[in-house]
């Protein structure tokens, strides 16, 4: 039950299978079951049991509320809830009680929707990864997939989990672990179509209007949108038809009356026109997701859709303008959060003054800080115009792309939504929010942009992600939880990939149909394993569902044809996925040139260890440690400072007591990062200096060959002191 | 200091008035104010900005209540408090009163205006930021005409006139009370969020005298508009004064501002003592600071406020919960699909704009034949113009007669109580009532003194009721006062001969004395006439 769709949950609580309270008992134990995905804030088992038993009390009436009655949802923890506890992920709201329940939440509650709990994210929004927040990161559920982890680790490793993209991260992972059947996240550049898509699940951005605000903590208020994630298209709709409408407690709501509608079961693509927009394809972008872009296109295209080339001329300016008008708008929109009313206060009481300094400064993390400042530098008065204003006329501009596009008779529009995979974590970390936002945000955040803008009269833009990962994620939770070996079907779920986005600016018509298009996942349920099986070629295609069985059926591709790991295996995996657990370790770098070949002066204690390491030539400035370390591991140099002050550092397995030591050919320098007390083993990234070119760069930088350990396991006693 | 003398009477009893016709004769005669020095070196430049409360029953962006001393925290609304995730809903009726105000300062309304955030920390501004509208306010490019005394006499009246820069939508702030036994501060925001007008006028004022005429006419006319109440003791109106001074044919000097002004006099006082401050700093050889001061008006000075840490950048920004705020007039229709409740109409509101202070003026003293500068006290003395009405309305004699009743009796014992004309002791009807007692000679114009002070004095009894009882009828039989005459006439000889050696003068005291022994109940005219008749 927990892996099926919304409506079939619903079908089944009409036809009395399943009681609310079962369903709801069965979610918040797997929610327990799945809480080392760090997923969820607040679970609200109480409140959820009492919502199901009111539910069940209106099913036993025959008179249930909706097809959301009795269904369980979370929200992610920046959606007020009355009486429950919304912490924004920040210690500044950490205790923080809302007196009122968001427009949203409302609605869901109205509706008999069972509330199970506040998902985790990135602190205030702020964020791709879901890394940010003061309760720890977010796992990617597809991390503990039997076939990733096989893949990865031979199942033994914990620490390289995936990221499950952000901000809206927890809300993504609760839907794709299946402890809910729909979730509210919140999309200000991408917040709900990132996660959505590196946990394979259906990430929906309404409109900018559709959908009230009110009551969502805002992070940049012209730009946020209420998202929705549920497990397939169908369910987004659903979501949709209850969420969206006017609301008179939000002013830049539509005031047009909303009209919920059904998708429906055919549709035919040969009346619709698609483009693509050439900007979209952006440097970085990895060539599994560029060569999936094509393919889709041209199975559109095979369909009878009209696909062309189109242009959105001002898309490389967008994110430059995005972080300028963000930055700006959170600037304002943190200046509440001062400790008097509500939320963190300092003890600090010399003055109000000092109050206020110390208590921003205690409940924000370095990334909402960092943002406050520069928010406040581009709107002071001699910056305004030379940013803010500059930044909104750019914006304009991007309004106007899609508008032109769009009246040139485009009615979707195809994109990629990232420029690749889902990361492992502590690769994700390894570059600053600011960066990883800026990358992961590239393709989502102008649809945010111009979305914003009011030109887009009365029509409705949404955004449908998918990335039809679903169906493997329970099958491999349980899995790994029952330490049973579920056989080889899960590797068959696990090659699809298809990150793209839509954007339908057109008419509701329209709309409904794009989505449509992708009611093919609806058939990619969780149920069985056996449905799974039986229907294997169907639920493999991105373009497909009923529609595509009954009028071009010549699309039906192969499951191996297109097949895109969804995570960090490249196009060796495909092969590998099929064969299961079988082959093991070395082909993780493809890009390591010299390949697995000479590893024997590197100090390996125990040979059953994966390596993962890479040579690397670097121009580095002076062999100091610090900066051989940051330029072998990549990471920001501040890092390098914190991990000195934490104790994390380590020079030929010596403890560092100066800050910065000279070091020499052959020297290892070690950042631990996670140490396991019970076996006695470390885990590393270490660096190895291992040579030293003669000649200086024309930058006057020493030109360096480092051998990188990404993973290093070491027992206690390898002088790891 | 210079001005005292004007600044003594803001509000004389017989203020200035105003009459197209009149008035290029006395723009011609005054100049305006004095020079601010005496080496008549300098030139003075006031201008000012204005706070009104809108008199509405809810607040600009919530639905909380606006009322005058709730209880602390009382009508505070999630938006009022800031909690977050809150968004504002704008009040139709602060939008009307805004547009209504902008029609009666001349202004042009803006069709479209915009909301701006203005950010700065402060413990009574939950938010962090006022929503204020500084880039595209609703009303722009105003004019206000007003009067003032600048001598004693009557005739001594100059007419001005000062632009508006335009009017604005804004959130009024919390409230911080400072508890310095316990050093804490105590937030009431029950006035947070409350709708403001902010009007601002162009530096066109050279003294305070101008400012507090000009501010007097404008709370004039919010309260005639009934948008705002504009007690200016209550807060509900509050002045910021910019002030500056420099030589003629100099660029500007450098200004301060003087906040929190809570009545028109200090307004004025504090004006002219900082004119006056800042002139002798410069004539000194000093500089003057671009500062925040506050009035003391027990010392009469102005202070340097504490600095909030030195000059403020507002960063301002777009408020993007809002979209542009449009109105619509005869000649733009609202799109079809708009709901009715969501169209403000500027025709609309501009027809059914109520009677203007200088439109109420023009209009008494045609209907009633008064002198103009009478009409002016009539309108500016709160409440006056209505018990002059009801007078008029109930005594049936000419108007002419009840304004000196009005404006030297009645005023002058209200100002010397400190009482405004609403809480008169003598109400509209009793004097009436008393006029017409007068009127038909059923009593003498001294007892009608006699009984007015009366009534002031808290009698509780009509006039006629009072009359009755003391029996102060007028004297009618003849015979009664031809004694009582000629018992005065008998019994001061050296007056009659007087008289009769031809100074006619001394009649009077025998008329007095008569009058005393009747206990001023005899008609003067008719005893006169006795006396003459029977001395000459």
């Amino acid at each position: 039950m927990l892996g099926s769709s919304l409506r079939e949950a619903a079908a089944a609580l009409r036809l009395g299978q399943v009681s609310a309270t079962e369903l709801c008992q069965s979610c918040l134990s797997f929610v327990k079951e799945t809480s080392f995905l760090n997923a969820y804030i607040t679970v609200t088992e109480e409140v959820a049991l009492k919502q199901a038993a009111e539910a069940d009390k209106r099913f036993s009436q025959g008179k249930p509320l909706g097809l959301l009655d009795g269904i369980p949802f979370a929200i992610k923890d920046n959606f007020s809830t009355q009486g429950i506890q919304t912490t924004c992920a920040s210690h500044m709201l950490k205790g923080y009680i809302p007196p009122y329940n968001a427009t949203v939440v409302q609605k869901l509650f109205n509706h008999g929707a069972v509330l199970m709990g506040k998902t985790n994210h990135d602190e205030f929004g702020m964020g791709s990864g879901s890394t940010d927040s003061i309760f720890g990161p977010v796992k990617n559920p597809w991390s503990y997939s039997k076939t990733y982890k096989e893949k990865r680790f031979a199942g033994h490793n914990d620490a390289d989990w995936l990221i499950t993209g952000g901000s809206s991260g927890g809300s993504a992972a609760a839907v794709s672990a299946g402890t809910c059947y729909v979730a509210l996240g919140s999309d200000t550049g991408g917040s709900t179509r990132n996660p959505a898509c590196h946990c394979g699940v259906v990430g929906l951005k309404p409109t900018y209007g559709l959908v009230s605000r009110h009551g969502l903590i805002p992070l940049v208020n012209s730009m946020d949108v209420p998202g929705i994630i549920t497990r397939c298209v169908d369910d987004a709709a659903t979501a949709l038809g209850v969420l969206a409408g006017h609301d008179p407690y939000d002013s830049t709501t539509f005031q047009n009356p909303f009209e919920p509608f059904k998708l429906p079961e055919t549709i035919d693509l040969s009346k619709l026109c698609i483009g693509i927009p050439k900007e979209y394809h952006a440097p970085g972008m990895s060539a599994e997701i560029l060569s999936l872009w094509t393919k889709v296109a041209d199975m559109f295209e095979d369909a009878g859709a009209k696909v062309i080339a189109v242009s959105l001329p001002h898309t490389p300016y967008s994110i430059v303008c995005y972080h300028v008008l963000c930055t700006s708008e959170v600037a304002s929109n943190m200046a509440r959060f001062d400790g008097l009313q509500y939320g963190h206060r300092s003890d600090v009481e010399d003055s109000t003054e000092a109050m206020y300094a110390a208590t921003r400064r205690e409940g924000f993390n370095d990334v909402v800080r960092g943002r406050i400042l520069s928010g406040n530098f581009f709107l002071l008065k001699q910056n305004y115009e030379q940013y803010f204003l500059k930044a909104q006329k750019v914006r304009r501009l991007i309004a106007d792309d899609f508008v032109k596009v769009f009246e040139s008779g485009v009615h979707v529009l195809l994109t990629p939504t990232t420029l690749g995979d889902a990361a492992p974590y502590l690769e994700f970390i390894q570059e600053d929010n600011r960066t990883r936002s800026a990358q992961e945000d590239v393709f989502t955040q102008c649809a945010n942009m111009a979305g914003g803008t009011s030109n887009l009269k009365g029509n409705s833009q949404r955004e449908v992600e998918q990335s039809p990962k679903r169906g493997l994620q329970r099958t491999a939770l349980r899995g790994q939880q029952q330490q049973q070996q579920p056989p080889c079907v899960v590797t068959g779920y696990e090659m699809t990939g298809v990150r793209l986005s839509f954007c339908a600016f057109r008419n509701l018509e329209i709309c409904a149909r794009l989505i449509q298009k992708q009611h093919l996942f609806r058939c990619a349920t969780f149920d069985s394993h056996c449905r799974h099986l039986s229907n294997l070629g169907q639920q493999r295609m991105p373009v497909s569902g009923r529609f595509a069985m009954h009028s071009c059926p010549a699309i039906t591709l192969h499951s191996g044809s297109i097949c895109v790991n969804p995570v960090r295996f490249k196009s060796k995996s495909q092969k590998k996925g099929k064969k299961g657990s079988s082959q093991s370790d070395e082909d993780e770098d493809e890009d390591d040139p010299e390949g697995a070949s000479d590893y024997e002066d590197e100090p390996v204690e125990d040979p059953n260890i994966p390596k993962d390491y890479k040579d690397l030539e670097k121009a580095v400035q002076s062999f100091r440690y610090d900066v051989i370390l940051s330029a072998g591991l990549d990471i920001a140099r501040n890092k390098v400072e914190e991990a000195f002050y934490s104790d994390l550092l380590r020079l030929n397995g010596e403890k560092l007591w100066k800050k910065s030591r000279a070091v020499k050919v052959g020297d290892s320098l070690d950042l631990i990062v996670q140490q396991d007390k019970e076996t006695e083993t470390t885990t590393v990234m270490r660096v190895i200096l291992k040579n030293v070119f003669e000649d200086k760069t024309s930058t006057e930088k020493y030109k360096v060959t480092l051998r990188r350990w990404k993973l290093l396991k070491l027992a206690k006693q390898d002088g790891l002191k | 200091m210079l001005f005292n003398k004007f600044i003594c009477h803001v509000y004389p009893a017989s203020p200035a008035f105003l009459v197209p016709r009149l008035r290029r004769l006395w723009e011609r005669a005054f100049a305006g104010c004095p020079a601010p020095s005496r080496s008549h070196s300098w030139k003075s430049v006031v201008g000012l900005e204005i706070h009104a409360q809108i008199n509405s029953e809810s607040k600009l962006f919530s639905s909380s209540r606006v009322q005058f001393a709730a209880p602390p925290n009382s009508t505070v609304s999630f938006f009022d408090a800031s909690l977050p995730g809150t968004l504002p809903v704008i009040n139709r009726r602060c939008i009307e009163a805004a547009v209504m105000t902008g029609l009666a300062l001349n202004c042009a309304i803006n069709k479209k205006s915009h909301f701006d955030r203005k950010h700065y920390f402060y413990a009574d501004l939950p938010a962090g930021y006022q929503i204020t509208q500084q880039r595209l306010p609703i009303a722009v490019n105003g004019k206000l005409t007003y009067c003032y005394q600048v001598g004693n006499k009557w005739s001594d009246i100059v007419t001005k006139c000062v632009r508006i820069k335009q009017v604005q939508l804004e959130q009024d702030s919390g409230k911080s009370l400072h508890d310095d036994t316990r050093h804490q501060t105590l937030i009431d925001l029950n006035r947070a969020g409350v709708g403001l007008v902010e009007i601002v006028m162009e530096p066109d004022m050279s003294c305070g005298e101008e400012a507090a005429a000009a501010v007097r006419e404008l709370q004039l006319i919010l309260q005639a508009l009934g948008t705002s109440l504009a007690n200016m003791a209550e807060g509900q109106m509050r002045v910021d004064a910019n002030i500056s001074v420099h030589r003629p044919g100099q660029p500007l000097g450098v200004r301060t501002e003087v906040k929190n002004l809570n009545s028109a006099r200090f307004l004025a006082k504090a004006i002219d003592y900082e004119i006056q401050r800042q002139i002798k700093i410069l004539e000194n050889g000093g500089t003057i600071l671009n500062e925040t001061r506050s009035f003391d008006y027990k010392l009469g000075s102005t202070i340097a406020m504490r600095d909030k840490e030195g000059k403020q950048d507002y960063r301002f920004m777009p408020e993007p919960n809002l979209p542009p705020l449009v109105l619509y007039d005869s000649n733009s229709s609202p799109p079809a699909n708009l709901d009715p409740e969501q169209v403000v109409n500027i025709d609309l509101i501009k027809e059914s704009l109520p009677e203007l202070p200088s439109v109420i003026r023009e209009r008494l003293v045609d209907q009633y034949g008064i002198l103009p500068e009478h009409s002016y006290t009539l309108v500016n003395e709160d409440g006056l113009q209505d018990y002059f009405q009801t007078v008029v309305k109930l005594a049936q004699i000419h108007p002419k007669k009840i304004i000196g009743w009005l404006i030297q009796d009645l005023l002058g014992h209200l100002r010397s109580h400190n009482l405004t004309v609403k809480q008169s002791p003598i109400k509209a009807t009793s004097l009436a009532e008393l006029l017409t007692l007068l009127e038909n000679g059923d009593i003498s114009s001294s007892t009608a003194k006699q009984v007015f002070q009366e009534l002031c004095n808290g009698g509780k009894e009509t006039p006629t009721q009072i009359v009755k009882e003391k029996n102060l009828w007028l004297l009618k039989d003849l015979m009664q006062v031809e004694e009582i005459c000629q018992g005065i006439i008998d019994g001061h000889k050296e007056e009659v001969a007087a008289i009769r050696r031809g100074n006619l003068k001394v009649i009077n005291k025998l008329i007095g004395l008569v009058q005393k022994n009747t206990k001023g109940k005899s008609d003067p005219v008719l005893v006169k006439k006795i006396l003459e008749k029977k001395i000459l």
